[in-house]
């Protein structure tokens, strides 16, 4: 496998894909541990670094039919770390830890394999707009050719042995990130996740810690995982999606017929992105959301679609701080990210690191 | 979750029963338990608390042979139970047995049942046959046999054969 850590703009930010004006992407993560080591909570340094070999090992012909690059992240800089958890690939448990771990990402960006996270062995899969079954599909062939290299700890009664037991059983959490700018404008949003709830998955706001959701973004998943098969949790996780975007899209629809408030939410976005010079994250979320909204109800003519998702990659902390070499304070972020945004939506250069 | 012996009503109760020097854990809903002589009134979360505080306190023999009691560390990896309870995290395989009885509880608050009804994965064909697997088809070999059950202590045999036949038997038995 490759060492080399510059990976490309992923493909599922691309904007596109079913359904793609609601929902940004769907993942699928499967949870694994290997037969005969302790789970990571209660391994030692030594036992951590003797497992990591043994899957790098024995992972070796995944790589015969792709492109694969093996990031060891004790070898990474913090800026490194920061830009694979702002492109989802590596978690902010896996980022923050000191055990011994690595990351096999795939050459498109949308795979990866985080490895000595909470479980030995963490399947992430990525997919522009809503596409379960796909993205399952997918995940289930990766998965079927590891279980042919390494032992997986499983049991009939209990399936795969995670070190969560709100994991047990499949280890199979979906997830699918939405876009629901209307149901929050009219605030139905909160009767919509209590309606989600009830249907046993979990509600909760992408960015933003806690309960304080930024920017109208949330991610519905699965929560249960033991006493049902893959397929029947990912119809239950369709049908809960489903009804989701269909209240969103009405609510939409009412915009259309009188559409002045969200035409001057997305006109004040434009003009104030266009030409702030001080931009914090918070701020620069809840702008892009009432844009993309205005831009998707045919109400302003740009920026692009594809654009706006670059603007909300690239101006994460991580990446600014990667493409200036640099560390950077909060006040030097927030200004260089406001020159970020400048530059994209006028199609000028990129800013350059002083 | 539903309730194991109808397959129809909500489970509230859970039993557990000594059988055969072994206990036996059963989720039922009220009707079932009354029939098979359970408790007849009590509410599921309260009969869980009754049965575990009772198994704290009597030291009584652990579920599935050779696990320890309650109070006691995984063998498997030295995980306390404390240190369970503080971080409702596993540490090893063999820590779904040590803490059963806690991890019971917690499927059946948090999953829809306590069984695996999803994927089963392949093995690596140079890979020794899962001891876990070994372990648990083998007790119920045992228990089919002395239950006279033969046509199902069979179908454990043959898979125990199945699982073993392309290993040296010596190394089965060091397991």
């Amino acid at each position: 496998m490759n060492q080399h850590p510059d990976i490309p703009l992923d493909e599922w930010l691309s904007g596109e894909g079913p359904d793609s004006d609601i929902v940004y992407c769907t993942r699928v993560r499967l949870a694994r541990n290997i037969e005969g080591y302790s789970f990571s909570p209660m391994q030692e340094p030594p036992e951590a670094t003797a497992l990591l070999r043994t899957i790098q090992q024995a992972l070796q012909p995944l790589a015969k039919n792709r492109d694969l690059q093996w990031i060891d992240l004790e070898q990474e800089d913090s800026f490194s770390k920061q830009t694979l958890v702002e492109r989802h690939l590596i978690s902010r448990e896996l980022q923050m830890s000191d055990r011994p771990r690595a990351v096999v990402v795939d050459e498109k960006g949308r795979e990866s394999l985080m490895i000595n996270e909470e479980d030995h062995l963490r399947l992430q899969f990525f997919r522009a707009g809503m596409q379960l079954q796909e993205t399952w599909r997918a995940a289930d062939r990766l998965d079927d050719e590891i279980a042919d290299l390494l032992p997986y700890a499983w049991s009939s009664r209990l399936g795969f042995m995670t070190s969560c037991p709100t994991n047990t059983g499949t280890g199979m959490r979906i997830s699918v990130m939405l876009h629901l700018p209307a149901l929050v404008i009219t605030k139905e949003i909160e009767k919509a996740t209590t309606a989600i709830a009830e249907m046993n998955m979990t509600v909760r706001g992408l960015f933003g810690e806690g309960s304080h959701a930024v920017g109208d973004f949330f991610q519905v998943s699965n929560q249960r995982t033991l006493g049902e098969s893959e397929d029947q949790i990912i119809e239950n996780l369709g049908r809960a999606v489903e009804s989701l975007v269909h209240w969103e899209r009405r609510q939409r629809e009412e915009f259309r017929k009188s559409p002045l408030y969200i035409e001057d939410q997305a006109n004040r976005a434009y003009g104030v992105l266009e030409r702030a010079r001080i931009l914090s994250s918070e701020e620069a979320i809840n702008l892009l959301s009432r844009l993309r909204l205005g831009r998707l109800l045919d109400l302003i003519e740009e920026p692009s679609l594809a654009d706006l998702n670059r603007i909300f990659l690239m101006t994460q902390p991580g990446h600014l701080q990667t493409r200036s070499g640099r560390e950077l304070h909060p006040g030097e972020r927030d200004r260089l990210r406001a020159e970020w945004v400048r530059a994209i939506l006028s199609g000028g250069a990129e800013p350059q690191p002083e | 979750m539903r309730c194991q012996i109808c397959q129809k009503n909500q489970a509230v109760i859970h039993t557990l029963d000594l059988v055969e020097e072994e206990y036996v854990s059963r989720y039922l809903c009220e009707e079932c338990a009354r029939g098979e002589g359970g408790p007849p009134e009590d509410s599921s979360y309260k009969v869980i608390k009754f049965f575990g505080e009772i198994m704290k306190q009597q030291g009584a023999p652990a579920p599935l042979g050779t696990v320890p009691s309650s109070g006691q560390s995984c063998p498997g990896c030295g995980m306390s139970q404390e240190q369970f309870q503080q971080n409702k995290r596993l540490g090893c395989a063999r820590c779904y047995e040590s803490f059963h009885l806690e991890l019971e509880q917690i499927f059946l608050r948090v999953q829809e049942h306590v069984v695996h009804r999803g994927k089963v994965p392949a093995r690596p064909k140079n890979a020794p046959p899962s001891p876990l697997e070994l372990k648990r088809l083998r007790e119920h070999l045992s228990r089919a046999i002395e239950e006279e059950r033969f046509e199902e202590a069979a179908l454990y045999r043959d898979k125990i054969v199945e699982l073993t036949q392309s290993d040296d038997d010596a190394q089965i038995e060091g397991l």
